[in-house]
């Protein structure tokens, strides 16, 4: 499947960009990021981080589909 | 309503006129600002990154959630992306209501949400160290809402509705506790266990080191603080659906009125009989329901005054006291010695008579009261309370300053049912050195201890005894009140003249005109006999 990963903070500096399209077999968030990780050495666990896809807050197991834009988000600090 | 991401400078003025609408009686907006200094790292400056699209869908998800569970009438708030200097507004938030009470709780949630929810994140420039991300560990905390509410309270509200005693019967009621100190801890505690709505916190003192053996609402971190402080800060800990209400004052004339109105129904914890006093006069005059505990030592009482319900003039301490003497000392717990567990069942038997008055259902039933609890013997007995005639505080109030000289002389003025040629009854509690200088001939002394209390003292106690539950008794008053020697003054003897206070009163209100109390009890005696020697 063909998917867009938007980077953010401390994720985007680890990657060296802030969006990249990606063809992957996974399913579901968890299963992307842990690919993910192996890939670029992510410190966060998937328990620490929570999805957003095109712009919503989904679980980390929901369903993927063709060309979705997902957003890992690690612990927030707004305020 | 609106929230935006800002890449440049806040402008808090326009953001408010946007707000701002004849409907509202007040507007709050709180500004997150920039600050020198993180965990002990002197920051230099900041940056913030936000996912923009799901910030501004997340920030107006909040703002609608606030509108439909406060009664505010309108919110905005901006939060700041790029790179901020040293006291630059990184988040600002309005709020509008009718009335301020609102518009606070409102605008302090908000932030709370965006805190935990906006998907933006922090970068730290420090002075001395590198630039860093900034966690944040506020992950899966609590709302307090209805539903944790709900399972907060469960144990209580699975009580059987007869009971009336459902948290939701205490959520409106208001509580004044004057003392936060051994007895105030637990009763507080408990008051705020049961689901007081607010709790009015009165103690000017700070937390001492000896204190913190009795007075459980303290630890060694308090120590130093202001009582009251310190109390409402754990009690909220315990229980996020209190509010509490800070009073760091003494009690006295000058403010008694003014705080007192606000409650229904004032808990004294205080450890001086003149606010003990003071509150009872305050209350009586207000009709705001009055409980009130003092300690000695290893055994106290508690007195349960159901003003409100009065019709007319009605039993009060001064009934008991109207010289403001006898009864339990005023002594400093921690001088004449004090034994904790007892301290803490006197504060918690005081919370629990004072629920028994804010029950909505059962009030108009409780009938003013003496508990009277002694360690040794274990036991709790309860004594019925009756108006006195002359009590002080049924004159008009300029009267009731009168001295005590004054007083006394119209306490002894004849009443019209007495003859010219009867002796005139004086005061109840009286003080003297030595019970064996009493003349027999003229006086009658009875020892109304229980049976449990006089087996362990004085086995050669030459006098009469009569204890005091054989008077309480209905069934038994043929029993005493043929013991009784008309043609003698009768002195009534008790460990420390609360119970023979409380009995003499009522003999005198039944028609035994001639009776008296042993002012200061057998412990009095025992205290003047170990000076003598």
């Amino acid at each position: 499947m063909k998917i867009q990963v938007q980077y953010y903070a401390a994720l985007r500096e680890k990657t060296g960009t802030s969006l990249e399209e990606i063809h992957s077999a996974a399913r579901t968030p968890r299963d992307l990021y842990r690919e993910l990780q192996s890939r670029y050495g992510f410190a966060y666990e998937p328990e620490q981080l929570r999805a957003a896809v095109n712009d919503s807050f989904r679980d980390m197991d929901c369903e993927l589909q063709e060309n979705d834009l997902i957003v890992f988000i690690p612990p927030v600090a707004g305020g | 309503m609106f929230f935006t991401i800002s890449n440049t400078e806040i402008k808090t003025g326009e953001l408010e006129e946007d707000l701002i609408e004849s409907k509202a009686g007040a507007l709050v907006s709180f500004s997150g600002l920039v600050r020198d200094m993180n965990e002990g790292q002197p920051v230099a400056s900041l940056e913030y990154e936000v996912y923009t699209a799901l910030a501004t869908s997340e920030g107006q998800k909040i703002l609608s959630e606030a509108l439909e569970s406060f009664d505010i009438l309108d919110a905005g708030a901006v939060h700041r992306a790029g790179h901020l200097q040293l006291s630059d507004t990184a988040v600002w938030i309005g709020v509008t209501a009718r009335h301020r009470g609102a518009a606070f709780k409102a605008c302090r949630w908000i932030i709370d949400e965006i805190k935990h929810r906006l998907p933006v994140w922090k970068k730290e420039h420090y002075v001395h160290a590198p630039a860093m991300w900034v966690q944040c560990h506020h992950h899966d905390h609590l709302h307090w809402d209805q539903k944790t509410r709900s399972q907060y309270f469960e144990a209580q509200a699975n009580l059987p509705e007869h009971f009336s005693l459902q948290p939701e019967q205490f959520a409106d009621r208001r509580v004044l506790v004057v003392g936060a100190g051994g007895l105030g801890s637990p009763a507080l505690l408990q008051l705020a266990a049961a689901g007081i709505g607010s709790l009015g916190i009165c103690d000017p003192d700070q937390v001492s080191l000896n204190n913190l053996q009795r007075q459980s609402l303290y630890t060694t971190a308090d120590i130093g603080k202001f009582k009251a402080d310190a109390a409402a800060a754990w009690l909220s800990l315990r229980n996020p659906f209190l509010k509490t209400i800070i009073h760091k004052c003494y009690l006295d004339e000058s403010n008694a009125d003014d705080i007192i109105c606000n409650y229904d129904l004032v808990l004294d914890c205080s450890d001086n009989l003149a606010t003990t006093f003071l509150l009872n006069e305050y209350c009586y005059q207000q009709g705001i329901d009055y409980v009130s505990a003092s300690i000695h030592q290893i055994d106290g009482q508690i007195l349960v005054l159901p003003f409100s319900t009065y019709q007319g003039p009605g039993p009060c301490m001064a009934c008991l006291w109207p010289e403001q003497a006898g009864g339990l000392s005023s002594a400093a717990c921690s001088q004449t010695g004090v034994l904790a567990s007892a301290v803490q069942i006197l504060g918690h038997l005081e919370a629990g008579e004072a629920l028994k008055l804010l029950q909505h259902r059962h009030k108009d039933h409780r009938s003013p009261c003496m508990l009277l609890y002694q360690f040794e013997n274990s036991s709790l007995q309860r004594l019925s309370l009756h108006h006195r005639p002359n009590c002080p505080l049924d004159q008009p109030p300029e009267q009731q300053h009168q001295t005590n000289e004054s007083r006394a002389l119209a306490e002894n003025a004849p009443g019209p049912a007495e003859s010219p040629g009867d002796v005139h009854s004086g005061p109840v509690n009286i003080s003297i050195a030595a019970i064996s200088e009493l003349d027999p001939l003229d006086w009658q002394i009875i020892d109304i201890r229980e049976d449990a209390e006089r087996s362990a003292n004085e086995t050669n106690w030459q006098h009469e005894h009569i204890p005091c539950s054989s008077f309480q008794n209905p069934a038994r008053q043929s029993d005493w009140e043929s013991r009784l020697e008309h043609s003698k003054k009768t002195l009534l003897v008790c460990t420390t003249a609360a119970r023979s206070t409380v009995l003499a009163h009522y003999l005198r209100s039944n028609g035994f005109t001639r009776v008296y109390s042993l002012n200061g009890g057998l412990q009095g005696q025992r205290l003047t006999a170990q000076l003598l020697f």
